[in-house]
Parts: structure tokens; sequence; C-alpha cells
């Protein structure tokens, strides 16, 4: 998309009305952070899709926690175990790249490309730091003799660590997509939305992430 | 063309009404008490929806008929009458409420077999229902009115013992076992439903009822058969590639018949 | 970038930003991004999907009417499955496992709502896209890989599942009670994927209907369309992952060794099955969660676009827009609490089945007001008997019809005696089954000119409607009767059921076959007016050709890339104002201002 294309013109944004009209604004350059009006529709826009996203996935857990309450409900076969104390350090970890990604969106917001980078990068490590940490834990609970076929408490425990992890994954191809993009020269105008979408998204991962700590926990 | 929509709309409705008048084809007839209240419930939505369906169906023609003809007067500009539109909603949730709501105390007597029951604990015959791909095993207690342990790794087709009935266990010696279904005529039944291996569904269309014999769970069905004869159990869930042969029969019998065939059965065992 | 000619109808538009148009082949017809393209992506799927299915409801059919007459070719496609074409009873199964299967997710969950809804949900409501374009391309392409991995199943080693669309375990779970091998995989992971799938393109309709709408359109002035499409997003946002859940636990539980369906002490042919303590009741509850709201998924966005076609060949405003608005709300809300009516007879509490049962019934309430507001839609038309108004009032009809059965099927006491006989069979098919069907024939008959600026053949479109309209009902309408001998579902034959052999329903079965086979001719009549139609029928150069009055009938035909050209009309009124008093036309478009409507002397 070049600046051409976004050519001016001079009618005033009209900011209540309807689809696409974000762009009748001047381009974006290099230096500029996303602050123009008519970003924050697009901000909206996949702060909304991110929250839609989040009751979607919010459905396919509480699918997993009702049959994992139900089957611990009938079952005989149920061995509680405890989980392996690696996940309280991933716990602390994650809560810890919350942290630097909130930090990673105060630095695009105040007009700094470098420091956004440098938080991101952060936040990418500690994220695959957590997920280490996950299989870590597989691993001590595989020596324990707990794999995920053992007994339904061990089924739900991968399961639920798994799909937790394979939707953290998910926040760190978007960190390192954004990441990726942020080292362009070409300018993107939804760079904002993207940030603020991938923070909301990432946030979310880490209260799932205690919900599911929770569950495992206290639900055995 | 209005017409002709029309025509064929009532046509239609009304081709597709009178088998149910006719009885063209039927329910079989139901031989016990709850099987006919379960028909008069049924008379009664057939009787209700039947008017709705006739009715929607005639105002939908009239309405193509009459306001497909060609006329120069344009269409009115109503956009909607909320009194009719409450008074018809009020009217729906009546009707459809209602039915269910006046059915309950048939289902209450279907389902609700642990608080309510026909006849007292003494007089009632419990056979035991265990079905397996594509076969229906009846057991039955035998003289002394206990069902036998069983074990899994008994559990042998070939030889004879589908349920792995332990016949060393107390009260298995004398356990009858059986691929059809006998009962006495007037006496309560007590069916309990269970699976080796999938789901299936114990049905006699005669009783009015059915239910999943579930693995790993245990039904119970109960019925007091008022009629003498032959009648099919079919599986009625899905249980397998043979679920179409899967069927046994209820033979509902005179009280003399039924104890000659139980003495029988229980000569072969000794 | 051509320029777009705003049309005379607009008045007053935003001028938006507009996007390149993509050149290349593949860009523009391959992995596009543009809704309309994906939107006929999904159509051109669910249309060879339909013919998919339809196909095999007739191996269906003819296995059931003449089990031993051998099909030909049919040996040479399966040989294990129809030796020397004799379908063997389990080739049976599958057959109608697979129908089932395509029908209702590869053809009834994508062509009203990633077809229909894709293409014009955004142009209806004045935005230039959806709201994310590339998720809506990963979403098309995603369903094609579910497709294509369902496809799948007929060609591996013991050939497509066969314990039915529903999937109970321990029949699908345990590869011993089957000779299914791979294909139940292969399925389980289809439905999977077509889940991911369905919940990005349900993300997307819901941030595009609540973002993107044009200035001055309002919620309560979208077409009814819009409306459906947006409801049915929001119940596949909240169904489509319970059942993703479903489906990943009966995949561990197939390959795992897990037990989360599979209880213990099973004993399969005389074999000892090592799972202990899972619940097949669990998948029930998962499935069925999933499995009611479905069926919503698959018919509102076809009242949608029965409500739209009524209204503008009636000439006639919707009878009470907002009513319908609540009751597609309603039927929405109610669809997510009935799920217990699937499984009355499988044993649960008599308690929660008598609240299902209420709750059921309830939503009966909302069915009865749409129906009442169609018929007094059209109530002081001035009725145009184009096809897709026929097709509309044949929705109307069978939506009646398949509606009504459900009152008997609702109440526990009466379903414990039609419970997975035909009846249901009837039930469902014509209500889920052929309304939607028929809702879609309405809506590609009346926007094909739009789409692709040429017209369907009327004449043909018409023949192919009466030759369905009876068809169906000669189908569907029997099986209500062999529901009442009872006649038990999925029965590869009826010849070892004694009452069935001597009750007829031997004739009823032949008679339906034949009026299927009839019907199936009528869908090739349908295709092949679809093709031709597209080659050379008669050319489409009106904006507006029905005289209608949403935006998708404000922009040139066929829609530009852009779809306003840049230009987005503000809308001024609602959505169907027909036949307005003190109008100069019987119809005023949702961009025309007050001064366009009723002329200059009114001007406000």
């Amino acid at each position: 998309m070049t600046p051409a294309t976004l050519a001016a013109n001079n009618q005033p944004p009209a900011t209540e009305a309807g689809g696409g009209d974000f762009l009748t604004e001047p381009p974006v350059t290099e230096g500029d952070w996303g602050k123009r009006p008519s970003d924050d529709r697009v901000v909206q826009r996949y702060l909304l899709g991110t929250w839609v996203g989040i009751g979607g996935i919010l459905m396919f857990f509480a699918a997993l926690t009702s049959a994992m309450i139900v089957r611990h409900g009938l079952a005989s076969d149920w061995e509680p175990f405890a989980v392996p104390p690696v996940l309280y350090v991933s716990t602390l970890v994650l809560m810890l790249s919350s942290a630097t990604v909130a930090k990673a969106r105060s630095e695009l917001l105040s007009g700094s490309l470098a420091g956004l980078r440098r938080w991101i990068n952060f936040s990418a490590c500690l994220g695959l730091a957590f997920l280490a940490g996950q299989i870590l834990g597989w691993q001590q609970l595989a020596g324990r003799g707990i794999y995920v076929a053992s007994n339904p408490a061990s089924s739900f425990y991968y399961l639920l660590t798994a799909g937790h992890g394979l939707h953290l994954l998910g926040g760190i191809a978007a960190l390192g997509y954004i990441w990726a993009r942020v080292r362009g020269i070409r300018p993107w105008p939804t760079r904002r939305a993207a940030i603020e979408a991938m923070a909301l998204y990432w946030h979310f991962m880490d209260v799932l992430w205690i919900y599911i700590l929770g569950l495992l926990v206290f639900w055995r | 063309m209005g017409l002709l929509v029309a025509i064929a709309v009532w046509a239609i409705a009304l081709l597709l009404s009178i088998p149910f008048v006719s009885k063209t084809w039927w329910m079989p007839e139901a031989i016990t008490a709850v099987g006919r209240e379960i028909d008069t419930t049924f008379l009664i939505t057939l009787v209700g929806t039947g008017v709705i369906f006739l009715a929607a169906h005639v105002a939908l023609g009239v309405t193509v008929w009459r306001f497909g003809r060609q006329s120069d007067k344009p269409a009115s500009d109503s956009h909607g009458n909320t009194t009719m539109e409450f008074v018809w909603t009020i009217g729906a949730l009546v009707i459809f409420v209602g039915m269910t709501v006046f059915s309950y105390s048939v289902w209450a007597e279907t389902r609700f077999i642990e608080q309510k029951s026909m006849q007292s604990d003494e007089g009632r015959l419990v056979i035991e229902v265990v079905g397996q791909q594509f076969v229906w095993n009846m057991r039955y207690a035998g003289d002394d009115n206990v069902f036998g342990p069983t074990d899994i790794d008994l559990i042998d087709d070939a030889a004879g013992n589908p349920v792995g009935l332990d016949r060393s266990g107390p009260g298995g010696a004398d356990d009858i076992m059986v691929p059809e279904m006998r009962v006495p005529v007037n006496q309560e039944v007590e069916v309990v439903l269970k699976s080796k291996d999938v789901i299936h569904n114990f049905f006699v269309p005669e009783l009015r009822i059915k239910l999943d014999t579930v693995p790993g769970l245990v039904g119970k069905l109960r019925f007091l058969p008022e009629k003498e004869g032959k009648y099919e159990i079919v599986c009625s869930e899905l249980c397998g590639l043979g679920h179409y042969k899967m069927r046994s029969f209820l033979h509902v019998v005179s009280q003399q018949e039924y104890d000659d065939w139980l003495a029988e059965q229980a000569s072969y065992l000794f | 970038m051509t320029e777009v000619q705003v049309s005379p109808e607009v008045a007053g538009y935003t001028e938006v930003h507009r996007h390149p148009e993509p050149k290349s082949f593949i860009w523009k017809y391959i992995f596009s991004i543009d809704h309309k393209v994906i939107g006929i992506q999904y159509l051109l799927l669910a249309m060879v999907a339909v013919f998919v299915g339809m196909g095999l409801s007739l191996l269906v059919r003819l296995r059931l009417v003449w089990p031993a007459e051998p099909i030909p070719l049919l040996g040479w496609l399966f040989p294990v499955g129809a030796p020397d074409g004799v379908m063997t009873p389990e080739f049976y199964l599958a057959m109608l496992t697979m129908h089932g299967t395509v029908m209702v997710f590869m053809v009834l969950t994508t062509a009203p709502q990633g077809g229909f809804g894709n293409y014009f949900l955004p142009i209806q409501i004045g935005a230039a896209d959806m709201a994310f374009p590339r998720l809506n391309m990963l979403s098309f392409w995603t369903t094609f890989v579910s497709f294509v991995l369902l496809m799948a199943a007929f060609l591996v080693e013991g050939g497509a599942p066969m314990s039915g669309w529903t999937g109970y375990p321990p029949l699908s779970a345990v590869p011993e009670a089957t000779v299914q091998g791979l294909g139940q995989d292969l399925w389980v992971a289809s439905i999977a994927v077509f889940c991911i799938a369905s919940l990005l393109a349900a993300l997307n309709f819901i941030v595009t209907t609540l973002d993107l709408r044009a200035k001055g359109l309002t919620m309560m002035r979208m077409p009814l369309t819009c409306w459906t499409w947006f409801v049915t997003a929001i119940l596949g946002l909240l169904a489509f992952g319970v059942l993703l859940a479903a489906g990943v636990l009966l995949l561990m539980d197939r390959n795992v060794g897990t037990s989360f369906f599979v209880p213990g002490g099973l004993v399969v042919s005389d074999k000892q099955i090592d799972h202990s303590g899972g619940s097949p009741i669990l998948w029930q509850h998962l499935f069925w969660f999933f499995g009611h709201p479905e069926v919503y998924i698959a018919i509102l966005p076809g009242m949608g676009v029965t409500s739209h076609i009524l209204s503008t060949f009636a000439r006639k405003t919707v009878f009470g827009y907002k009513a319908m608005v609540y009751a597609v709300g309603a039927i929405g809300i109610l669809g997510f609490v009935v799920w217990g009516h699937h499984m009355f007879v499988s044993g649960m509490s008599p308690y929660s089945a008598f609240v299902f049962s209420i709750l059921t019934m309830c939503i009966g309430v909302p069915s009865a007001i749409k129906t009442f507001n169609w018929i007094g839609t059209m109530w002081g038309g001035k009725i145009r008997f184009t096809s897709p108004m026929l097709y509309s009032i044949g929705f109307v009809s069978l939506f009646v019809s398949g509606g009504i059965s459900g009152i008997f099927l609702g109440q526990p006491t009466i379903d414990l005696f039609f419970h997975d006989t035909y009846f249901v069979v009837a039930h469902f098919h014509l209500i889920m089954g052929v309304a939607a069907i028929f809702a879609m024939f309405a809506g590609l008959t009346f926007w094909f000119p739009k789409m692709f600026g040429r017209w369907m053949d009327e004449r043909l479109s018409k023949i192919h409607f009466w030759m369905t309209f009876v068809g169906v009902y000669a189908i569907f309408g029997p099986m209500h009767y062999l529901g009442l001998l009872p006649h038990p579902r999925r029965y590869a034959e009826i010849t070892s059921v004694d009452y069935l052999m001597a009750t007829g329903a031997e004739g009823l079965h032949t008679f339906i076959t034949w009026a299927a086979i009839l019907t199936i001719t009528a869908q090739f009549l349908f295709l092949f007016n679809f093709v031709r139609s597209l080659i050379r029928g008669a050319p489409c150069k009106e904006d507006n050709p029905w005289e209608a009055t949403t935006l998708e009938w404000a922009i040139p035909t066929p829609p530009p890339h852009d779809n306003f050209g840049g230009k987005v009309p503000h809308v001024h009124r609602g959505a169907y104002d027909f036949s307005l008093k003190g109008a100069k036309r019987d119809f005023a478009m949702q961009c025309n201002d007050d001064k366009a409507v009723f002329g200059e002397a009114s001007g406000d």
C-alpha cells in the first residue's frame, strides 16, 4: 500500500459512519505511532474481534471443564495427583510476560520502536520459557509414571495444558509477526491495532492459565 | 399462478393429513394402560397440531391466491399489528406448553418408576436384558429370585455364557438365560437394561416405551401387559452393521403357560 | 482503478479508501480476500457437497428398496463396500453417515452463512469487505481442508465411518465395534477442522455486523437477512467450540487410549476392551449442546432470506419487523437450552426431561410468530410470482410441515414412541434440510443476476420448483407414516422386522424411492440451469432489476471489486419500505432520502 493510494481528501473524517472510512486521512509515515483519530476505530475493531475470539475460546475450555467435572463425578478410576511444582514457576513467568507485553504496548504509545521491539523480544522469550516449563512438567509427570491415558485426571491435565499451550503458541506467533513487521521500513496502518489486540489476547492467556491451574490444583 | 400455488398447497396439506385420519398406516394396538394413555396424549396433540397445520396452509393458500391476482390496487402500507402479534404469541405459548404440561402425568407414570409403582414390589417379575451386537440376552432370576453374580472374564458367547454368569456364585445356579422374553399376562414386569458393548435401545411398539441400553449404566422400564400375544422387540439405536436385524420377541402368555415354560427352562439347567 | 459511478439512487455518501484490486489469477480467484469471491467459493463448495450428499442419499434409498440388486459402477468404485455392486449393510450405514455429515456440515452450514452471508452481508450493511478479509480467506480454506479430509474417509481402508452423523460412542470410539478404522478418525478430524473454520468465520461475521455498518444503518434498520446471519454467527461462536472440545476428546479416546466416553467392562465380540470409567452420555451432552444450535445455524439464514424475498415480491414491508428480530433472537437463545430433547430415551432424569420439554415447546412460539408474520407480510400485498418468491412460499409451507411434527417429538411421552423412528427422519429433513435448501434456491435465483450479471432461466427455475416442491413432500410425507408403524431409523433393510413386512412399509419405501429419483432428476435440471445461465443467460444490466430496497441493489451489476467504489451510501430508512403512502414508486431504497421518495414538495 503506497502513500499515493492513501491520498488525502478534504472531507472530514466521518467517525460516526460505518465501514472503512478510517483511511480517508493523511498517509501513515515512519515515526507515526497510530495516533491519528481514525486509528481508534481500527483499534476498536481489532479489540472487538479479540473479545469475540475470547468468547469462542472460553466456550472451548468451558466444554472441557464441564466434561472434566462430569467425568470426575462419575468415575471410580480418578486418581488425583499433585501438579508438578515447576508449574508454579512457569505461572510466575507467564504473569511476568503479561507485564512485559503491557510494557511493549506502552513503548509503542510513547513512540519508541526500539523499545517496542525490545519488550516484544522479552515477552516472546518469557512465553517460550513458559512453554518449556509446561514440557518440563509433562516430563516430570511421565517420570512419575503418569501418562495421558493413565487415568482421567492425567488425561485432563495433559489436555488442558496442551490446549492452553497451543493457544499461547498462537500468541507467540502474533508477537513474532509484529516483531517482523515493526522492523520493516514500510508503514503499517494497523500497527497499533495489532499490538493492542495482541496485548489483550496475551493477558487473556494469562488469566486462562490461572483458571486452568486452579482447576488442576483444586479440582482433583 | 396464485391460484395454482394455493391449490397445490391445499392439496398437499390435505393429502398429507388423510392417512392420519384414515389410519391406513397406524400404530399397533397398545397392550398396557400406560400405552393407552400415551395414545391419548398423542391423539390430543394430533388434533391440535392438525388444526394448526391445516389452518396455516389454508391461510397461506388464501393469501397467495387473493393477493396474487392482478389488480390496480397498490399493496397496503401496513407495518404489522402489535395486538394481533401479542395475542398470537400468548396463544401459541399456552397451546404448546399446555400440551407438554398435560402429558406430564403420563410421563411421570412411565419414568418415575422408583417413586411410583403400579403394584407393590412383591409381585413384580424382574428380568435382566443385556444387549450386545446384535442379540438380546434375557436373564430370569430363577426360583430363588436372586440374580447370580457376573464376571467379565467368564463371558464366552461360544460356550453359551454371553453375560459372564457365575453359576457357582450365590443365586447363580438357577438363573435362566433365554433369547426371547416370556411374561405372564397381567403381571407387572420390570426390565433391567444393560449393554455389553455399544448403545442399543429396547423398544416394544405395543408397550409404547423405549429406553437406551447404555454400557456402564443400568436402565429400568416397568410395564403391565394386559393382552396375550407375541410382540417384537426392535433395537432403536444405531449399534453397528447388524442393527437392522437385532430383534427379539416379547411373549405375553397365560400364567399357566408361563409357569410351564419356566419349569421347562429350569429343567434344562440340571 | 476504474471509477465506479455512484447510483443516482444514492442520497449522500461517505468517501472511503479503495483497496487495489489483485491482478494475478491466484490472488484474484483462489486465495482471494474479496468477500464476494470467498462467498462464491463457499457456494461452489456447498454445491459440490450437496451433489455428493444427494448421491449418497440415492444409494441409501436404493439399498432400502432393492437390497440385492447390483448397481452398475458401484462395485468398481467400492469393491469392499459393494462387492459386484450390491451394497453390504455396513456400506449402507457408511453412506447414511456420510450423507448426514456432508449435508449438515458442508451444505447447510456453509451455503446459507458462508456463501450468501459472505457475499451479501458486507454489501447490505455498506461495507467494502468483511472486518478481517484475510481471516475470511483462512476460514474458507480451512473449511476446504475439512471437506477434503471428510472425502478422504471414502478412500481409506475400512471405508467411511458408519456410526451415524451423531457419532455416538462407544460405537464411534471403539474400532472393534465396527469395521471402520481410519475413516472414523478422518471423520472426527474433519469435523474438528470444520469447527475451527466456523469459529473464525463467526468471529468475522459478528465484528463485521457490529462495526462496519454504513452511516445511518442502525441495527433496527438492518435487513432481516443480516440479522439472521448475525445471530447465526453468535450461535456458531458459542456452539462450535464445544463440538471442537468433544471431537478432541473422541479423537483421544480412539487413538491415545484415554477413557472420556468409553466405559469400562466392555466386551465386543467376546473381546474385552481396555477402557475404564468413561461416559457415553457425556458425548451426547456435548454433541447436542452443539447439535441443537446447529439446527438453527442451518435454518436461521433461510428464515432471513425468506422474510426478505416475501417482502420484496409482495411489495409490502415485513409484517412486524421488530417481532421478527425478537423471534430470531429468542430462537437463538432458546436453541442453547433444549439440547436434552435429543436424549429423552437415553436414561436422563425424568425431571430434566420435563424441563427440556417445556423449553422445547417454547421454541414453537417464536416459530409460530415467524409463520404468522410471513403470511401477514403477503396479506394485503401485490404478489409477483417470480421463482424466488415461489421458493419462499414453498419454504413457509415446508417450515410449517416440518415444524409441526416437532410438537410431537418435544413431548417426552410421545417421543418414547417416535424417538429414532422415521417420524424423526421426516421431521428434521423437512425443517432443517429441505426448508433450508428451499431458502437457498430462493436466495440463489434472487441474487443470481446481481452476482453474475445474468439471469437464470425463469421457466426452468419454475419447473424445478414444482418438481422439487411436490417431490420433497412425496419423499418426506410418507416417512411420517413409516414412523407410525413404527419403523426404526438406520435400518439397512426391513426384512427382519415382521410387523414392517406385514403393514406395508415396503410399498411406502418404494414410493419414497421413486419420489427421490424424481426429485434428484429435478436437481440436475437446476444444475443445468445454473451452469447454462452462468455462461449464456440473458444479461442483466440494471442495478435493481427486482425493484428491491436494500443496498446491494444500489451498486452496479455485478458488484465491482470494492462494492461501493469507495463511496458508501448513507442509509435513510429501514430495509423494507415498500408501497409507502404518497411515494412516487412502490419501493423506497435504503439509500433514498425522503426527497427522493416523496418528491421535492415534501422535502424536509
